[in-house]
C-alpha cells in the first residue's frame, strides 16, 4: 500500500485531477472538500502528508494548516499548500507574506504542476 | 431506498439563468462568451448544443442577475438572431460530486426531482460534479429529495445543511482575487474519444423515465463522461444530450426504446469530449470566451458544451482532438514544469 495523501479542496475538479495524478503514481488518496472537512479527515485517519488549499469556505488552508501545526498529533504531518496567490494573482485576499508565514512544509502556486508536486510530495513522504 | 454516498454538494442561490435558441448557423455561443467577457462578466454556468437533432441550436447561462444579459438581449437578440430569449430572473445551482461518469448519480438525481414534480431547467456536467439548475420557489422542496437521495460527509441533512454549509450571498459573491494573465494557465487538457453524442427530447413528465434509461446504463456499467440539459421557462419539453461510448450505440438504444418509447432521438459519432481545467474557471469572466474563439478561429466547431464548476466540457466531431488542443494552445498554457 502506497503513502497515504489527503487533498483538501473545495474545487472538486482540482481534487479530482490531483487525485487521479497521485494515484497513478501510487499513492493511496483520501479527498476533502473543504478545511473543516478535512480536520475531521485528519481525525479519523492520520495522512501521511496533506495537499491544502488556501482560498476555501468554512475554514481556509492557513487557519487550517496553523491549527495543525499547533496540535501535538498533527504538528509532523508535512503540509503543501497550493494556492493561487502568487505572481498571476497580484490582488487577493490572502496574501502571499500570510502563506510564508505559516509553518507548511511546502507552498505550490497553482495551477500546480504534475512533476512540480509530485517532487515535493517525495520528497516529504520519504 | 439506500442513499449514495457522495463527496460534497455546492449550492449557488439566487442567480439569473437565460435560455436561448436560433436555427442552427447563428453563432449565439460565439456571441453571448464574447458579450458577456467584453463587459467582465463572469457565467457560473454555461451550456450549448448546436444542433439538438430538428436544426435548433441552444445556449443557455447563469449569472448573477438578469441584468448582466442585458447587452446580449440588446445585442443578439434585438438584431432578430436569436428565435428565443427568455430569462428566469431567480434560479438555483446545485452541484453534487464527484458522479466519477456514474450515470446512476445523474438517474438519482434526475428520478428525485421527478418525484417532486421539479421541472429542471438545466443540467450541467463537469469531470467531477453534476449541476441542475432549478427555479428558487422549487429549491428547498428539491433540496429535501436531494438529501433523501444522497448523503455528504461535511453536512447530514438539508437543515444541517442549512446550518453550517449554506453559504451566503456576501461569500458568494466576495471577490477573492484576479487573475493577471497574457496567458490563460491551466492544469491541463484531458480527452476521451470514441464516443457518440445523443440529443434526447421529452415532454417534462417523462422526466423519470430518462432516470430510469440512465439507471439502467449504471447497471450495465456504462461510463456518462458528459451530459446537459436544457427547457425553455415554462416549456413542457425538455431536451437532454449526452455522449456515450460509440461501442455502446445498439445497447443504449434498447435502453431508450424500452424507458422512452417513441421519443424522439438522434445520435451522431465518432466524437470526443475534451476536458480543460484551471483554477478558479468557475467564477472568472472571458475564460468561456477565451475557449471558444480559439476553436472558431481554428474552425473546429463545438458540438456540445458544459461549463460547470471549474471546468470546461466541449463536444466536438471525430476521434482525434488533436488539431483542437493545438489551437487552444494559442489561449492556454499548462505549467512549465519549474516553480514560479
Amino acid at each position: 500500500m502506497g503513502k497515504y495523501v489527503l487533498i483538501v479542496d473545495d474545487d472538486p475538479d482540482m481534487v479530482d485531477t490531483v487525485g487521479m495524478m497521485l494515484e497513478s503514481k501510487g499513492y493511496e488518496v483520501g479527498k476533502a472538500y473543504d478545511g473543516v472537512e478535512g480536520e475531521a479527515s485528519i481525525g479519523k485517519r492520520r495522512p501521511d502528508l496533506v495537499v491544502l488549499d488556501v482560498m476555501m469556505p468554512r475554514k481556509n488552508g492557513y487557519v487550517l494548516c496553523a491549527e495543525l501545526k499547533k496540535n501535538a498529533k498533527t504538528k509532523d504531518i508535512p503540509i503543501i499548500l497550493l494556492t493561487a496567490v502568487g505572481e498571476a494573482v497580484p490582488a487577493t485576499t490572502y496574501s502571499h507574506a500570510d502563506g510564508m508565514a505559516t509553518e507548511a512544509e511546502d507552498y505550490i502556486p497553482k495551477p500546480v504542476d504534475a512533476q512540480v508536486l509530485i517532487e515535493s510530495i517525495e520528497r516529504l513522504v520519504s | 431506498m439506500s442513499k449514495i454516498r457522495l463527496g460534497g454538494i455546492k449550492v449557488v442561490e439566487k442567480r439569473a439563468y437565460l435560455y436561448s435558441s436560433c436555427r442552427r448557423g447563428a453563432d449565439l455561443l460565439g456571441n453571448i462568451c464574447s458579450i458577456l467577457a467584453a463587459g467582465r462578466i463572469n457565467m457560473g454556468l454555461l451550456t450549448h448544443v448546436a444542433d439538438n437533432g430538428t436544426g435548433e441550436s441552444i445556449t443557455a447561462a447563469s449569472a448573477l442577475s438578469a441584468l448582466r444579459f442585458s447587452g446580449y438581449i440588446l445585442e443578439v437578440v434585438g438584431s432578430g438572431e436569436c428565435e428565443t430569449a427568455e430569462i428566469e430572473s431567480d434560479i438555483s445551482r446545485i452541484s453534487i460530486f464527484p458522479h466519477a461518469q456514474r450515470p446512476e448519480i445523474t438517474a438519482a438525481l434526475i428520478k428525485a426531482l421527478g418525484a417532486a414534480a421539479i421541472k429542471p431547467h438545466g443540467f450541467a456536467s463537469s469531470p467531477s460534479a453534476v449541476t441542475v439548475v432549478i427555479s428558487s420557489s422549487d429549491f428547498e422542496i428539491a433540496m429535501g429529495r436531494v438529501f433523501e437521495s444522497f448523503e455528504f460527509p461535511a453536512c447530514g441533512s438539508y437543515s444541517e445543511w442549512q446550518a453550517v454549509c449554506r453559504l451566503d450571498e456576501q461569500q458568494l459573491s466576495e471577490v477573492k482575487c484576479s487573475y493577471s494573465e497574457q496567458i490563460i494557465t491551466i492544469y491541463g487538457f484531458t480527452r476521451q474519444t470514441g464516443l457518440d453524442l445523443w440529443n434526447v427530447s421529452l415532454p417534462i413528465e417523462y422526466m423519470s423515465g430518462f432516470g430510469a434509461f440512465l439507471s439502467e446504463l449504471g447497471e450495465l456499467g456504462f461510463n456518462l463522461p458528459f451530459l446537459i440539459s436544457n427547457s425553455a421557462p415554462g416549456a413542457k419539453t425538455i431536451q437532454f444530450s449526452f455522449a456515450l461510448g460509440a461501442d455502446r450505440r445498439e445497447r443504449a438504444g434498447q435502453a431508450l426504446d424500452k424507458h422512452l418509447p417513441g421519443r424522439d432521438r438522434f445520435c451522431r459519432g465518432p466524437v470526443s469530449v475534451l476536458f480543460l481545467h484551471g483554477p478558479h474557471f468557475g467564477d472568472r469572466y472571458g475564460i468561456a470566451d477565451a475557449f471558444v474563439t480559439a476553436l472558431r478561429n481554428g474552425d473546429i466547431p463545438i458540438l456540445a458544451l458544459s461549463c460547470a464548476v471549474s471546468s470546461i466540457s466541449a463536444i466536438i466531431a471525430g476521434n482525434d482532438p488533436d488539431k483542437a488542443i493545438e489551437v487552444l494552445s494559442t489561449r492556454f498554457q499548462t505549467p512549465s514544469g519549474k516553480r514560479r
